[in-house]
Order: C-alpha cells, then sequence, then structure tokens
C-alpha cells in the first residue's frame, strides 16, 4: 500500500512540474510592459520601474523562470505584485476556508448520494426510484452559483436564519463555523449528488443481485445485514470513484461559491488576484488546486486499494 | 438460465440503436424539441424579441411580468424576455465551439492512441492526464489574468481541455473494437491503417462520440454561464444568462424574481444537453437492461395446503408448482416429494426450469420471477406465497441453498472464517462457539487446513475448497434439507466425486435429505435415490434411480442415458440434438415431440398427462408411449 501511494505520488511530480511551468509562462503572455499592465496606464515611468526592480521583471523569462523554481523548492510562492505580501503566506490563510467547504461538501455528496443509492437500489424499478434518477438528473444541471443565491435569498434574507455571508474559523466557534459553511456546502453538494447517487444505485444493485448475497440470503441473514455488510461493501470501490471525480469538480466549484458568502478562501484569492492583474498570486493558486487534485485522485487510489480484496493480503 | 440475453447480437449498430432511441423517447424529445426552440430563438432574438435588450427604461423598474412585459423588467427597466432571447447565443456557440474542438481533437488522438498502442498511447495518456490537472473552469478564471473576457481564448483552452475527455473515451472504445476479430481479420488482408480506422473502427465510436458532444455542451453552458457570473466571461455590454443571474443576486433583496428566469432556462437548457446524451449511452452495448417489472406476490389460496401430508417422513411436497416469468410460464406444473434421508436428483437439459424450482422453494427466485400457483410444503409449513420474514426464519435452519458457481457464492471482500462465524453468529451461537465452531465445520466438509482456509478471501482458494466452504457454510444452521444446484459442474472429475462423497455423509445420518440439481445424468446415477427427469418446465418421468436409469420410460431419459460418457465409447457421444423449446415455444402436445423420434399424432394431440407406471416402486412418465418402451434387456 505505501509503495503504491509513493508511485502515485512520484508519477505526480512531473504533472505539478507542467502545471507550475504553463503557469509561469502565462505572465509572459502580457502584451508589452508587465508593470504598466499592473499598474495601469496611468502610472507613472517611476511607479513601473520600483514594480520592475522589485520583482525582477526586466530580467529575461528562463532568468526569472529558473529563480522561481529555485524559490519554490525552498517553499518559496513569490510576493504579490500588488501588496507585495507572501503569496504563501496569502494561501495558507485562505486553504482552510476552501479545505472546509470542500471536505464538508465531500462528506455530504458522499454520505447523502450512498444513502440515496441503497434505497433506490432496494426499490428498483418502483415510483420512488424513478422519480430519484429523474431528480439525480435534474440537480446535475443546476449550477452551483444559481443555487447558492437562491438559498441565500431563501434562507439568509427571507427567513433569516442562516448568515448569508462571512466565515468564523473553527478554532474560534465550532458552531458559527459550522452554520457560516451550511449553505456554501449546501451549494456546492447539490449537482454532485446527482451522479454519486447513479452510481452507488447501479454499484449496490449489482452487488444485491450477485450469487454472494444470494448466499447469505438462503442462510436467513436479515435484509439489512445483507445490504449493509455484503452489498454496500463490495460496491464501495466505484462509490468512491465517483465521489473522487465529484471532489475535483468541486474544488471548482469552491471559486463561484466562496465569492457569493463572501468567503474568505482560495477562490475569493484566486479572483482578486485576477482582477487585480496580480499573477504571481494568480500562479500560487493554480498550484495549490493542482496539488488539491492529485491529493484527491491518491487519496481515490489509496481507498480503492484498501476496499479491492484481490490488492490485499490475507 | 434465469437470465435472459436482450439482443445482444441485434444486427442494428449502436449509431443506428441510439437514433432510434432518441426518436421513440418522449421525454428525449422534448429535450430536443427544447434545444431547437431555444437556438431558433437565439439565432433570431433581433426579430423575435419584443423589446431591445439594452434600452433602459427608468419608468419601468423592477416590474413583475405582465402582458407587455411577459417576464417583467430589471433593475434599468430592460425586458427580461428580450434579454433572455439574447443571452443564449454567445454561451451556445462557445459552447459549440469548444465542444468542437474538443472532439476534433480527441477523436483523431484517441483514434490513434487505441489502434496504436505503445509510445502513442503512453504519450497521449499522460497529456490527458494533463488536462485532467487542474479543473478547467480555475485554468479558465486563471487565465483571465491576462486576457480579461477574451471568449476566443477561453473557447479554445476549454477545448483544448475538453479533448482529453473525448481522448480517453474514444482510446477506451477502440480499444475494445480493435481486439474483436473483424477488425484482425480487416488487418491480416492487408488494409491501410485509413482504411481500417475509417471503415470499421469509425462507426462504432460514433455514437459514444454523440453522446460525449452532448455531456460536453452541458459541462460547457455550466462553466461558460459560471463565468459570465463572475464577470469574466465576454463583454459586460451584451446579455447573456450568467451575467443577468449575477445582476438579480445583486437585486435580490428587492426583487427576487429575476433569478428565476434564466435561472430556469439555463437548468432547461443543460438538462436537455444530459437528458440526450443519456439517451445515447443507454443505447449502447452495455448499457441497461429493461428494467425489471416488479409483481405483487399472490397468495395461493392451494387446496393443496390443506392436503394432509402423507407421510410423516415427508421433508419436503411439492405441488402443482408453476413459476412465471414477466413473459410466461417457465415451470409448470411441477410435482414431487422428498423424505427424510434421502436424495432426490432434478436432471434435465439447460431450459428444462430445474434450477428455477429449486430456487422457487426456499423463496430465492429473483424479483421478476414469482410463484403464481401449487404450493410447496416443508415440514409441515407452506413457503409459497408466504412472506420473506416468515421465509427468512425456515431458510438456513430448514431448507439451505448451495449454489452453481462455488467462487461467486463467496462474498469476495471476506475471509471465509468472517462469513462462516457470521452464519454462525446469525444462527444463535456466541462468539467463542462460533470461533470453534468453523474449524469443526471445515473439517468436516473434508479441509484439511481449515486455520489456512479460514484466512482466505474467496479468490485466495480453488473451486473445490470454494465448494466445500459453500456447503460448510449451508451446515452452518444445521438444516433438513439441503439444496445443491450443479455442485460439481464447475468443478474438474477428482473433486467432484469427493464432493459427491461429502453430500452421501451430509444425508448419511438419516434426518437430512438433499436435492442435487444436475443436467448430468452421471452425477445422477451416482448418489440419487431417486430421480426426477425435467423437460421444458415439466416433470417428464420420477422413480427410484436404479429402475429408472435402468430402464426408462420415456424417450428423453433414453437420449440423456445415451449422451452419457461410458467407458467402452470413446468419450462422450454427440449431445441430443436440436434444444429444449423455450417456453414461448411450448407446443400444446408432446414438448418433447419436435426432438423425439417414436413420436407419433397422438403425442401432438393435447397436454401428455402424467401416466403411473408403476412396478415395485412408484414411476410416472409423461409419454403416450410409456407401456411400449418395454424395459431394455440385461438389466
Ligand atoms: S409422448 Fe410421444 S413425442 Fe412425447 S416423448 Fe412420448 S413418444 Fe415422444
Amino acid at each position: 500500500m505505501g509503495s503504491l501511494a509513493l508511485r502515485r505520488a512520484a508519477g505526480a511530480v512531473p504533472l505539478l512540474l507542467v502545471v507550475w511551468t504553463a503557469a509561469f509562462f502565462l505572465q509572459q503572455l502580457i502584451h508589452g510592459d508587465p508593470a504598466a499592465y499592473v499598474l495601469g496606464n496611468t502610472s507613472t515611468a517611476a511607479q513601473r520601474d520600483q514594480l520592475d526592480a522589485a520583482f525582477g521583471l526586466h530580467r529575461s523569462p528562463l532568468d526569472q523562470y529558473l529563480s522561481t523554481c529555485a524559490n519554490l523548492l525552498s517553499g518559496d510562492l513569490g510576493r504579490s505584485w500588488i501588496t507585495s505580501e507572501s503569496v504563501g503566506r496569502l494561501l495558507s490563510t485562505a486553504l482552510p476556508v476552501t479545505l472546509s467547504l470542500a471536505l464538508l461538501s465531500t462528506l455530504v455528496t458522499a454520505a447523502v448520494g450512498t444513502a440515496l443509492g441503497i434505497w433506490a437500489a432496494l426499490r428498483r424499478g418502483s415510483r420512488v426510484d424513478r422519480i430519484l434518477q429523474l431528480a439525480a438528473g435534474a440537480v446535475t444541471a443546476v449550477p452551483n452559483y444559481w443555487i447558492a443565491v437562491g438559498l441565500v435569498y431563501l434562507f439568509a434574507i427571507q427567513y433569516r436564519v442562516l448568515p448569508a455571508t462571512g466565515y468564523v474559523q473553527l478554532n474560534q466557534s465550532p458552531g458559527q463555523w459550522l452554520q457560516s459553511l451550511i449553505l456554501p456546502v449546501i451549494a456546492l453538494s447539490l449537482a454532485p449528488i446527482g451522479p454519486i447517487f447513479l452510481q452507488a444505485r447501479s454499484a449496490v444493485a449489482e452487488a444485491l443481485d450477485a450469487d454472494y448475497v444470494r448466499t447469505v440470503r438462503a442462510l436467513g441473514i436479515p435484509r439489512r445485514r445483507q445490504v449493509l455488510k455484503h452489498g454496500l461493501r463490495n460496491a464501495a470501490a466505484p462509490i468512491v470513484t465517483a465521489v473522487g471525480f465529484n471532489t475535483v469538480g468541486l474544488l471548482a466549484g469552491t471559486v463561484a461559491v466562496e465569492q457569493i458568502f463572501n468567503l474568505p478562501g482560495l477562490g475569493s484569492q484566486l479572483l482578486s488576484g485576477v482582477l487585480g492583474h496580480d499573477v504571481p498570486v494568480v500562479q500560487g493558486v493554480v498550484l495549490v488546486f493542482a496539488v488539491g487534485v492529485v491529493i484527491v485522485n491518491l487519496a481515490v487510489d489509496l481507498l480503492i486499494g484498501v476496499l479491492n480484496p484481490k490488492a490485499r493480503r490475507a | 438460465m434465469s437470465t435472459v440475453v436482450h439482443h445482444a447480437d441485434s444486427p442494428v449498430g449502436p449509431a443506428a440503436r441510439a437514433g432510434r432511441a432518441l426518436a421513440t423517447s418522449p421525454l428525449t424529445l422534448t429535450a430536443v424539441a427544447w434545444l431547437v426552440l431555444v437556438v431558433l430563438t437565439s439565432v433570431f432574438a433581433d426579430q423575435l424579441a419584443p423589446f431591445d435588450p439594452l434600452t433602459q427604461n427608468l419608468t419601468e423598474l423592477l416590474k413583475p411580468p405582465s402582458a407587455t412585459h411577459w417576464l417583467g423588467t430589471d433593475s434599468l427597466g430592460r425586458d427580461v424576455l428580450s434579454r433572455l432571447m439574447h443571452g443564449g447565443d454567445t454561451l451556445l456557440w462557445g459552447a459549440a465551439e469548444a465542444t468542437a474542438i474538443a472532439v476534433a481533437l480527441g477523436l483523431p488522438a484517441g483514434l490513434l492512441s487505441g489502434y496504436r498502442g505503445g509510445i502513442a498511447d503512453a504519450v497521449i495518456s499522460w497529456l490527458v492526464d494533463l488536462t485532467f490537472a487542474v479543473p478547467a473552469f480555475v485554468v479558465l478564471v486563471a487565465l483571465a489574468v491576462i486576457y480579461p473576457q477574451n471568449t476566443a481564448v477561453m473557447m479554445a483552452v476549454l477545448g483544448v481541455l475538453g479533448a482529453g475527455a473525448a481522448t480517453r473515451l474514444v482510446r477506451n472504445s477502440t480499444r475494445t473494437v480493435r481486439d474483436e476479430l473483424f477488425i484482425d481479420a480487416a488487418r491480416v488482408s492487408g488494409l491501410p491503417l485509413r482504411t481500417i480506422l475509417f471503415r470499421h473502427v469509425l462507426p462504432t465510436v460514433v455514437a459514444p462520440v454523440i453522446m460525449l458532444a452532448a455531456t460536453s455542451m452541458a459541462i460547457c453552458v455550466i462553466v461558460l454561464s459560471s463565468l459570465s457570473f463572475l464577470g469574466l466571461g465576454g463583454s459586460p455590454e451584451a446579455p447573456s444568462w450568467g451575467q443577468m443571474i449575477y445582476e438579480a443576486s445583486q437585486n435580490i433583496t428587492v426583487d427576487s424574481w429575476l433569478l428565476v428566469p434564466p435561472g430556469a432556462v439555463l437548468i432547461l437548457t443543460v438538462i436537455a444537453f444530459n437528458l440526450i446524451a443519456n439517451t445515447v449511452r443507454d443505447a449502447l452495448p452495455g448499457g441497461p437492461t429493461p428494467r425489471p417489472v416488479r409483481h405483487r406476490r399472490t397468495v395461493l389460496a392451494e387446496t393443496a395446503a390443506q392436503r394432509p401430508d402423507a407421510d410423516p417422513q415427508t421433508l419436503l411436497g411439492v405441488h402443482g408448482l408453476v413459476v412465471e416469468f414477466p413473459s410466461g410460464p417457465v415451470v409448470d406444473g411441477v410435482t414431487f416429494a422428498v423424505r427424510k434421508g434421502e436424495i432426490l436428483g432434478l436432471v434435465g437439459e439447460s431450459g428444462s426450469g430445474k434450477t428455477v424450482t429449486a430456487l422457487a422453494i426456499p423463496g430465492l427466485l429473483p424479483i421478476d420471477e414469482r410463484i403464481t400457483a401449487g404450493s410447496v410444503r416443508f415440514a409441515g409449513e407452506e413457503l409459497a406465497g408466504t412472506t420473506e420474514r416468515r421465509l427468512s426464519r425456515v431458510r438456513g435452519r430448514g431448507v439451505a441453498y448451495i449454489a452453481q458457481e462455488p467462487m461467486a457464492a463467496l462474498d469476495p471482500c471476506y475471509t471465509v472464517g468472517n462469513q462462516l462465524r457470521a452464519a454462525l453468529r446469525h444462527f444463535g451461537a456466541t462468539r467463542r462457539a462460533a470461533a470453534a465452531r468453523t474449524g469443526d465445520l471445515l473439517r468436516e466438509v473434508g479441509i484439511s487446513d481449515p486455520d489456512r482456509v479460514m484466512r482466505c478471501r474467496p479468490h485466495q482458494i480453488s473451486g473445490g475448497i470454494a465448494q466445500r466452504v459453500a456447503i460448510a457454510l449451508a451446515l452452518t444452521g444445521d438444516p433438513a434439507l439441503l439444496i445443491a444446484d450443479e455442485p460439481t459442474t464447475a468443478l474438474d472429475v477428482t473433486v467432484q466425486a469427493a464432493i459427491l462423497d461429502l453430500f452421501r455423509n451430509v444425508v448419511a445420518t438419516g434426518e437430512r435429505a438433499l436435492v442435487l440439481v444436475s443436467h448430468d445424468i452421471g452425477v445422477v446415477a451416482d448418489v440419487c435415490d431417486r430421480v426426477a427427469v425435467m423437460y421444458a418446465g415439466q416433470i417428464v418421468e420420477q422413480g427410484e434411480t436404479d429402475s429408472v436409469l435402468g430402464a426408462p420410460r420415456h424417450p428423453y431419459t433414453r437420449a440423456l442415458l445415451r449422451s452419457m460418457p461410458s467407458l467402452d465409447t470413446a468419450g462422450r457421444l454427440p449431445v441430443i440434438p436440436g434444444s429444449v423449446p423455450a417456453p414461448d415455444a411450448w407446443p400444446e402436445g408432446c414438448r418433447f415431440a419436435a426432438r423425439c423420434a417414436l413420436a407419433t399424432d397422438a403425442c401432438k394431440k393435447g397436454p401428455i398427462p402424467l401416466m403411473d407406471v408403476s412396478g415395485p416402486s412408484p414411476r410416472t412418465t409423461r409419454c403416450v408411449r410409456g407401456h411400449d418402451l418395454a424395459p431394455e434387456p440385461g438389466r
């Protein structure tokens, strides 16, 4: 198991390197003087020169690239062109927000999708099953930003039961932390529940039709045990794959959702970086997202390795 | 035999099938109609829209829907319907462009990678991995730092990133066809690669690509509208659905209605694309088979239920059993009894209904098959038509079932020991007693190293051991009746003999009975006390094994015996010519008539009843010429 993790992690290194390189050369695509682009047309030559000097923008692209790579190796993601703040520090304060969002949403999608999937698998062909399948198709089509705005309206404006915006740190107040995340998590989770439900439904149904479930049924073992011990266990690998795949999609969704709920996460950093022409911040966020994707895929691989009986030793 | 094959080898190609599926589903037709409507209104928005989408009217701010403004007006007094009609244009074009790029890149790359394999495949697969390295939406947002509002760049990048998924799909489809025979045949006949790809591979990937294109449209519409929502997608002047949702969010405290029209149009459009994708996918080979129909359980008011059990030694009495599939009956009036200490063989070719009969006894039929008439009395209790709850009390302790494929019958995720202990615990053993009994049980079924086997998962043991484990599992509840379905078919000959010995031991106590289902009359001859020969859903001959097999009174039994391997012939004689008629092709007269050498006109007149041909022991046969089939000399 450990060796699989190592091999996977090693395979991800060149991938991340390409992502980082591409993100770096993003700034080479700026037409003309980057300093003028960042500071705008009204800036003076002196201001521009100052920026050039501070960030070494006058050096050759290769030169700049090599020095950013060297910095990266020592854990330095560079500094913001606008505030001169360390990008690493900026992102490390934003990371917990996005991480909370993504983890909670993953848990919600996995739990709700699987539970409904089991429920429908036990009632295959019934009306509830068909309605759930249609609903799964429908929720997948709902953009997270639309449902987010709708949720703000319903729960924060109309009924005033939950805060519309803002974030409270977990160590400050776990209760408020959770409250500040309820609506964003719902907005992010709704669409992925559809595909996870469909996958869980078909995987559990297939397991329930298998001979080994008939074997335990033939022993008079109660339905609940048939489903939870044998059905769910055998359906776990495809469900985990679906959850992982949707978690990656959910990561992307945090950008719009953080914006709507005013959560100071990576997505908000990305957007303010984009609007402020702050290329180093954008580069940093892209790299963090790429690492996030690698970690999700690694986690899925490891879980499947644990779940697949043939990969295990007796 | 309980599975039905659904047009596995239908001559219609997948693309044609997908097309037909699209045309016949009302839901999908609605989806197509909606998309046509959206596209047409977007294209002809200038002509169709009642107002200019940009004209502000400060006297008509945030008006609800009315006769002039069907969907109301926004915060600048602009007509919502007109803005909606103009707002789909860029979005749909953008999605279509990105999708076209994805397919244009992914199709050749996937064909090459899937067909060629090797280095090309490795390189392309790595590039595909790269497209999944960062979520496409994040890439597009990041790009906006350099190219704000530049839709052309966004489309291109979205298309290139989407090409990853397209390549993967086409590659995998190509892989599957490549290995198929007709491709090999085409390759040896010296056709150039291009011809093979275009003529043979391309047609099979058309349907998957259509599905992918529809999915891609759905995803692109969501991604691009999200960018508009964030103010990053295209000119802020031109109306777009995403931007309308943004404007609605800015006015949400005063007017929530504005959120509805763009949201509804957007969601319906995405649903429509997804529906089309699903319809095409379901029509692909390997798509879901028609869903099973669930019947209500009929409560059987059979007089047989009141019939006193003739003999206190009778453990199981099956009387007039009828099992129906949604298409009709497959077991048609089967009657037999099993006494304590007895082994009864149910023998017949596949399609005879023997497995369905076996499954029906403990109520283990799949949900689309059910008992519609007759009675199954076990130890004085009626099992046909009873509740799952009552059945589950009989199962395991009263009747145990051993399935055909020992390997598939054990859960691959748990060790043998775990499964045995769980069963023993279910039957009331304490944790410690279960642990102790597990080893004993495995030894009883002839496993010499129970401690090792206990720690194995099913894939780590041989078929023979797996069958012994399955038998041990069936014995955990100390059942009075065992039903074993083809228990030796999957095993090689030496193991077969050992398993049959084991069955003999299991009933040797005299308190247990066994119903052994087999197509192999040799196996039946070896261990069964009595035999019931089944054909096309009926029992055609029944009696003591020696007398039935020694002097068959039914031509089918005879034919089965002749097809049995014997010592003086080299190997197995040809099987009986022809095959068992399917239930919908059962003739009115004798069901064996088409394959029977002795058939006369009388055989085809009407249903053949069971005839009593008892000698020293009870015998029945379902043949009008049963009396003519004189005992063969020299038995
Ligand atoms: S009834 Fe006629 S056709 Fe049927 S088995 Fe007997 S002889 Fe053959």
